[in-house]
C-alpha cells in the first residue's frame, strides 16, 4: 500500500439526500457575539477565545453540536522525503457538544405515531466515538492524558499522534466537563509545527469558560414540520411535485439564512440565493452569473424536463479556498464529505483569479447539474458519455459579460479537434453519438486511455457546436440536440420498466446459475445501454442517410 | 485492570500468599488464545472452569484454558480415575509429575502470581500509546498483543525468514533498521492506529525501513499467521532488490505462496506452499462459470486475479523443479538482471513493463514461442485441475466462508455442510451456518448454533445469536441467554451480522 500525498477532491455538485421522512430538528440559530474577541455561544453556554487572525467558519445545518469551528489564517506544510510529497495543513479549532445523560431525553431520537423520527442531535456517544468515526484515513492513538482544572472547571487534556499513513500530527484536545454537557475543544497541526504552535493554541484553550445558557433546546425541539423528501418530491401526481418542491425550497432557505453566522451575508438575485462570506459586490456578481445560468438553461433547454418545478439553488461563498474545505469537513477532523451539505446548496469561494479565471467553473457545472437534476434526474441520469461530458465542459466555461452569457473561447478542445480530424483518428458525431460508456474507452476491445481523451475533447467540441450559433444556421444540426435529447427521454422512459424488471432479484437456482450470475447481470446491463443507444439513434436519426451526416459533418468541421 | 493491579501489588507485598485476596477480588480466565475474562465468579469442576454471570453460567472446557486465577485457583480437582486414586495418596498431578498435594499447591501459587504478573503487564501494555518495543534477530517489534502472543510469532517470522533467504539467497542490509512490525491487539486497534480502510487485513509500507502492520484474531491463529506470512513476504521479496518494485504478478502471487504456510509448533518448523483453499474456491468458481484466465493475461495485466489465478501459476511453477528454477531466476532477474528493461517509476524505484515482464519470463522458462507458450498454459489448467483441490475439513470450511463472502450462496450452504459432515469443529463455522440458514431450517440452525456455543463458550456474539434464534420458540429462554451475551460484552449487538441475507441483491 503506498503511503500517498493528501489528495482532496473538491466535490461541488449538490448531494442529493433521500431519507427517512423526518420531524425537523429546527436548526435554531447558534448565538455567538464578539466579546472582546471572544466567540460567545449562549445555547450550548461557551465562550472562547480562538487564535488571533483565525477565522470563524460557517457550520452545516445538520452540524447541530458543533459549537464554533475556526480555521488558521496560515497553511503549514510537511515534506515526506521517502516519497517526495508535500502535505498541507490548514489548523482549524472545533469545539464539539456532547450532552451528558440526564439530557438523554431531549437529545435521543423518537418515533411518534406516524412515524416521524427526531434525530439524535449529537449522533456521537462521546468524543472517543466522535474520533473514532470521524477520523478515517489515518492512523491514531492517545498518547498522554492529564486530568486537571482550568478556569475552575474539570479538564481531561489529551494528545493523540498521528503517525501511520499520513504525515505526522498531533490532536491537541481538552475536554470540559460542565454540569450537563462536555465540551471537546479540539485542534490538529503537524508534530514538526506542534512547539511553534503550542503557546497560541494553549492560550486560546486556557480562555475556554462556561456561561449561563439561553435555555433553547440543543435538539431544537419538534416544530410540527415534517421534512420533505426526495420521494415526496418526485410524487406521481405533477401539482404535489410542484408544491412539494416549492415548500422544500422554501424549507431549505429559511434553515440555510437563520443559521448563518453573523459575519455572513444573504441576499437574493434573481432566483438565486447568495450566503456570502465575501463583499457586496463579488456577491451580487456571483448572483447575477448564476441566475443568468439559470435563465440560458430555461431558453436553450425548455424541452428538458417541461413544466417541473426546479428549485432555485442556494450558492454559499466562502471567504477563501481553505475556509470551504473547512466547511467541508464539517465535524471530521481529516477527510472531506459533502453529506451534510442539503441539496440545493452549492459552495464555492472568492476566486484566486478573479471572476473570469477556471475556479468559477465548478460553480457552472453544479448550477447546470442541479437544474437538469431538479428538472428530470432520469434523463440527467441516463445521459451518455459524450453529452454529460460535453455539456459540463463547454457549460463550465461559460462567464457573465455585461449582461450577456458568453461562452470561453479559449479552450484547447477545438483546437485539438481539429489536430485529430487533420490527422484522421478524429471521432465523426455520427459515431459519437452511437456509443456506449465501453465504446469511449475501446481500442480494439480493451480500454485504452488515448482513445478515452481523444472521444472526450471530441465531445466537448461538439456540444460546443452544438450550442453555437452556426449551428442554428444549418438546416440538420440546428434541432440536432433537441431531437437528440427529447427522443432519449423517451427511450429511457420506455427502458425503465425493463429496468425495474432487470433490477427484481431472481434468486438463482443452482451453482452453476449463481456462479455465473453476476457476470450476467452485469451484461444485461451493458445490453440494455446498446439497446437504449441504438434506439435513440435510430428514432431521432433513421431516416438520414449519408447525405444528411455528411452535411452535418461538413458544417462541424468548417465550425472548428 | 485497576482492580486487579491492586490485588497484585497486595499480592506481592504479602510474599506468597497470592490467594488471600479481598472479598470484591475479581476472578481472571486466561486462555490459551491470548483472550482474558475478568470480573464473574469463577469455579472448576473435572471438565470445566465454570464462569458464574448473573443471568447464566459459562461452562469452559479446560482445553481453552491457560490459567484461572481465583480464590480456588490452588485447590486441586482429580478428574480422571488415576488422579482420584492418587489423591487419597495425598498426590496431585503437577507438569506430569506426581507430587504431595501441598507442595503444588504453592507450586500454583507461585504459577498463579508470575501468570498475573504477566497478564498484569500484557494490560499495561494493551493500549497503543503504551505499548512494548523489542528487536528480534531481523526484525523491530511494537505491539498491544500478549506476550506469549508476540513470542509465538516472533519464532513462525525468524523461522520464515531463514528459509525465504535461503531459497531465494537474499539477505537483508544490515545497515538498514530492521523492519518493524507493528502488531495490533485487534482489528478495531488496526483500524484505528494503523489507519487501514475497513477490509484490509494488514498492509506493508514499502518505502524507507519499512513497516508491516497486522492485527491479531484471537478466534483465529491460522488467519493471523496466513495474513502475516503474505505480507511478510512483500518485505521478503523487497530484498531481493530495494530499488526495485516487483510487478502485481507475480508479487501477489508469491505473497499467496508463502502465505500458504503453517507452523508446525511440535517439529518448530514451517510448511509454506500449502493449499490456499480461500484463492482456489475463486479459481473454481470462475472455471464453473466458463472463465479461464489466459496465462499471458495473469503476467501482464493487473487485477484482483492476481492474488487468485495468479496464486495457483506461481503455485505451479513451484511445484516442479524445473520450472522452480526457471521461475526464480525470473524473478530474482526481474530485479537485477542486467539484460532486463527498466525504468525508473514513482519514489524513484525501477519498473518492469509488463510486455518485458512477460518477454523475461517466457526466457527464463525457455518458451521459445505463442505456442510453446500455449502449452504451458494447458498444463497449467490441468494442474489446477487435478492438483489443486479442495480437501480436508479446513479446505471446505475456508471454501464455504470465500464462497460466503463472495455472495455465493448455494456453494456457501453446499461447502458449510461438507464441512460439518467431515467433522469441522470450528465454533465459527457453525456460527456462520446457522446464521445463514435460520429462517430456512430453524431446528437445524438452533442446533449448530449451540454446537458453536459448546465449542467456543466466550465468544459473546454466539450466545447473543443462539439467544435471538431461542426467542422465538422461548421467550424467556432467549432473552435470558441474550442478557447473558450483553453482560460478557455490552458492545454485543454490533457485531451482528444478518448471514441469511449475504448475497442476497436488492
Amino acid at each position: 500500500m503506498n503511503k500517498v500525498a493528501a489528495l482532496i477532491a473538491l466535490s461541488f455538485a449538490p448531494a442529493f439526500a433521500g431519507g427517512l421522512a423526518v420531524e425537523e430538528a429546527h436548526a435554531a440559530p447558534t448565538v455567538q457575539g464578539d466579546k472582546k474577541g471572544y466567540h460567545v455561544n449562549e445555547k450550548f453556554g461557551f465562550q472562547f477565545k480562538p487564535p488571533k487572525d483565525w477565522k470563524h467558519v460557517a457550520l452545516k445545518q445538520d452540524e447541530t453540536y458543533l459549537g464554533a469551528k475556526y480555521v488558521s489564517d496560515k497553511t503549514y506544510f510537511w515534506h515526506d522525503k521517502l516519497t517526495g510529497y508535500t502535505m498541507d495543513n490548514t489548523p482549524e479549532v472545533m469545539v464539539i457538544c456532547f450532552a451528558h445523560e440526564n439530557l438523554t431525553e431531549e437529545t435521543t431520537a423518537t418515533e411518534d405515531e406516524e412515524g416521524n423520527v427526531t434525530i439524535k442531535w449529537n449522533p456521537y456517544k462521546d468524543y472517543d466515538d466522535f474520533l473514532q468515526k470521524t477520523f478515517q484515513g489515518e492512523g491514531f492513538y492517545k498518547d498522554s492524558t492529564k486530568e486537571t482544572k482550568v478556569g475552575g472547571v474539570e479538564c481531561s487534556q489529551y494528545i493523540y499522534k498521528v503517525e501511520k499513513m499520513g504525515a505526522p500530527k498531533l490532536i491537541h484536545t481538552w475536554i470540559f466537563h460542565g454540569e450537563d454537557i462536555d465540551y471537546a475543544v479540539q485542534t490538529m497541526v503537524f508534530t514538526s509545527e506542534y512547539k511553534k504552535l503550542k503557546k497560541t493554541i494553549d492560550r486560546s484553550f486556557k480562555s475556554f469558560k462556561l456561561i449561563e445558557r439561553s435555555g433553547e433546546s440543543l435538539a431544537g425541539g419538534k416544530t410540527g414540520i415534517t421534512f420533505i423528501t426526495r420521494k415526496d418530491m418526485d410524487a406521481e401526481d405533477p401539482k404535489e411535485r410542484r408544491t412539494q418542491r416549492m415548500t422544500s425550497e422554501d424549507q431549505v432557505r429559511k434553515r440555510a439564512v437563520e443559521s448563518l453566522p453573523e459575519d455572513w451575508e444573504a441576499s437574493t438575485h434573481g432566483n438565486v440565493l447568495i450566503l456570502s462570506h465575501v463583499d457586496k459586490k463579488l456577491a451580487k456578481r456571483f448572483g447575477e452569473h448564476a441566475d443568468a445560468l439559470l435563465r440560458f438553461f430555461e431558453e436553450e433547454f425548455p424541452y428538458w424536463g417541461k413544466g417541473e418545478y426546479a428549485r432555485k439553488p442556494i450558492i454559499r461563498i466562502c471567504e477563501n479556498r481553505d475556509e470551504l474545505m473547512a466547511y467541508l469537513k464539517g465535524a471530521n477532523i481529516n477527510t472531506y464529505d459533502t453529506d451534510g451539505i442539503p441539496e440545493m446548496e452549492i459552495l464555492s469561494y472568492k476566486p484566486d483569479g478573479g471572476f473570469t479565471g477556471k475556479d468559477i467553473d465548478p460553480l457552472n457545472r453544479a448550477v447546470l447539474g442541479s437544474w437538469l437534476y431538479e428538472r428530470d434526474s432520469d434523463l440527467y441520469n441516463g445521459l451518455p458519455s459524450w453529452l454529460n461530458g460535453g455539456l459540463r465542459y463547454v457549460i463550465g466555461g461559460m462567464r457573465l459579460d455585461g449582461r450577456k452569457l458568453e461562452f470561453r473561447e479559449n479552450d484547447t478542445d477545438r483546437q485539438l479537434a481539429k489536430t485529430y480530424r487533420g490527422k484522421g483518428v478524429d471521432t465523426p458525431p455520427r459515431e459519437l453519438l452511437k456509443y456506449t460508456q465501453k465504446d469511449f474507452s475501446d481500442a480494439g476491445g480493451e480500454a485504452d486511455r488515448e482513445t478515452y481523451q481523444r472521444n472526450l475533447v471530441m465531445s466537448y467540441a461538439f456540444v460546443r457546436f452544438l450550442l453555437s450559433k452556426e449551428c442554428k444556421k444549418n438546416k440538420h444540426t440546428k434541432d440536432l440536440l433537441e431531437t437528440y435529447i427529447t427522443t432519449l427521454d423517451a427511450v429511457t422512459e420506455e427502458m425503465s420498466e425493463r429496468m425495474d424488471s432487470l433490477n427484481e432479484y431472481e434468486a438463482p437456482k443452482t451453482e452453476e446459475e449463481e456462479a455465473t450470475a453476476g457476470k450476467a447481470r452485469a451484461e444485461r446491463f451493458r445490453q440494455m445501454e446498446r439497446e437504449t443507444v441504438d434506439a435513440t439513434f435510430e428514432r431521432a436519426f433513421g431516416e438520414w442517410g449519408d447525405d444528411e451526416w455528411d452535411n452535418v459533418h461538413k458544417t462541424f468541421w468548417d465550425w472548428l | 485492570m485497576m482492580n486487579f493491579a491492586t490485588w497484585m501489588r497486595r499480592a506481592l507485598a504479602v510474599s506468597g500468599l497470592v490467594l488471600i485476596a479481598p472479598a470484591a477480588q475479581a476472578d481472571i480466565l486466561a486462555l490459551k488464545d491470548g483472550r482474558v475474562i475478568e470480573g464473574p465468579k469463577m469455579t472448576q469442576d473435572e471438565d470445566f472452569v465454570v464462569i458464574s454471570y448473573k443471568n447464566g453460567d459459562v461452562k469452559v472446557p479446560h482445553a481453552l484454558v491457560r490459567s484461572v486465577i481465583s480464590e480456588t485457583a490452588g485447590d486441586y480437582v482429580p478428574r480422571t480415575d488415576e488422579e482420584k486414586e492418587k489423591y487419597k495418596e495425598g498426590l496431585a498431578l503437577y507438569e506430569d509429575k506426581w507430587i504431595p498435594i501441598a507442595k503444588r499447591k504453592k507450586l500454583i501459587e507461585k504459577d498463579t502470581a508470575k501468570e498475573l504478573e504477566q497478564i498484569t503487564e500484557d494490560r499495561a501494555h494493551d493500549e497503543w500509546g503504551t505499548r512494548r518495543k523489542e528487536e528480534s534477530k531481523n526484525f523491530r517489534w511494537e505491539y498491544t498483543v500478549p506476550e506469549h502472543v508476540k513470542d509465538a510469532f516472533v519464532s513462525r517470522c525468524e523461522s520464515y525468514y531463514e528459509i525465504f533467504t535461503k531459497d531465494w539467497k537474499v539477505k537483508r542490509d544490515k545497515r538498514k533498521e530492521k523492519m518493524k512490525m507493528n502488531f495490533f491487539r485487534d482489528v478495531k486497534e488496526f483500524y484505528q492506529v494503523g489507519g487501514a480502510g475497513p477490509g484490509t487485513l494488514a498492509y506493508f509500507m514499502f518505502l524507507g525501513d519499512y513497516d508491516l502492520c497486522l492485527f491479531y484474531d484471537q478466534t483465529s491463529m491460522e488467519f493471523t499467521e496466513m495474513v502475516l506470512y503474505h505480507e511478510l513476504s512483500h518485505y521478503l521479496q523487497k530484498l531481493l532488490n530495494e530499488d526495485f518494485k516487483v510487478p502485481h504478478w507475480p508479487g501477489e502471487g508469491v505473497a499467496e505462496y508463502y502465505g500458504g504456510a503453517l507452523w508446525d509448533a511440535k517439529k518448530k518448523k514451517m510448511d509454506i506452499g500449502l493449499m490456499q483453499e480461500g484463492r482456489l474456491a475463486e479459481v473454481k468458481g470462475d472455471i464453473e462459470s466458463g472463465t479461464r484466465l489466459k496465462l499471458k493475461d495473469v503476467v501482464t495485466i493487473q487485477a484482483y486475479t492476481d492474488y487468485s489465478w495468479g496464486w495457483t501459476l506461481v503455485h505451479f511453477f513451484m511445484s516442479d523443479s524445473k520450472l522452480k528454477k526457471g521461475f526464480q531466476k525470473y524473478l530474482k532477474g526481474l530485479a537485477n538482471d542486467k539484460n532486463v528493461k527498466r525504468t525508473m517509476g514513482s519514489f524513484n524505484l525501477w519498473f518492469v513493463s509488463p510486455e518485458e515482464s512477460l518477454r523475461y519470463l517466457m526466457e527464463c522458462l525457455d518458451i521459445k514461442d505463442e505456442q510453446e507458450l500455449a502449452a504451458l498454459e494447458q498444463e497449467w489448467y490441468a494442474y489446477i485441475d487435478t492438483e489443486l483441490v479442495l480437501e480436508g475439513v479446513s479446505g471446505l470450511e475456508k471454501g464455504a466462508v470465500q464462497a460466503m463472502n463472495q455472495g455465493m450462496r448455494l456453494r456457501a450452504k453446499r461447502l458449510f455442510k461438507e464441512a460439518l459432515d467431515a467433522g469441522s469443529e470450528s465454533a465459527n463455522i457453525h456460527y456462520r451456518y446457522a446464521g445463514m440458514i435460520r429462517y430456512e431450517d430453524r431446528s437445524q440452525a438452533l442446533e449448530l448454533m449451540r454446537k458453536a456455543v459448546e465449542l467456543d463458550p466466550v465468544t459473546p456474539i454466539y450466545w447473543y445469536s443462539l439467544g435471538d434464534l431461542l426467542e422465538d420458540s422461548d421467550e424467556d429462554e432467549g432473552q435470558r441467554i441474550k442478557k447473558l451475551a450483553i453482560e460478557m460484552d455490552p458492545r454485543v449487538e454490533r457485531q451482528k451480522i444478518d448471514f441469511s441475507k449475504l448475497g442476497e441483491q436488492e
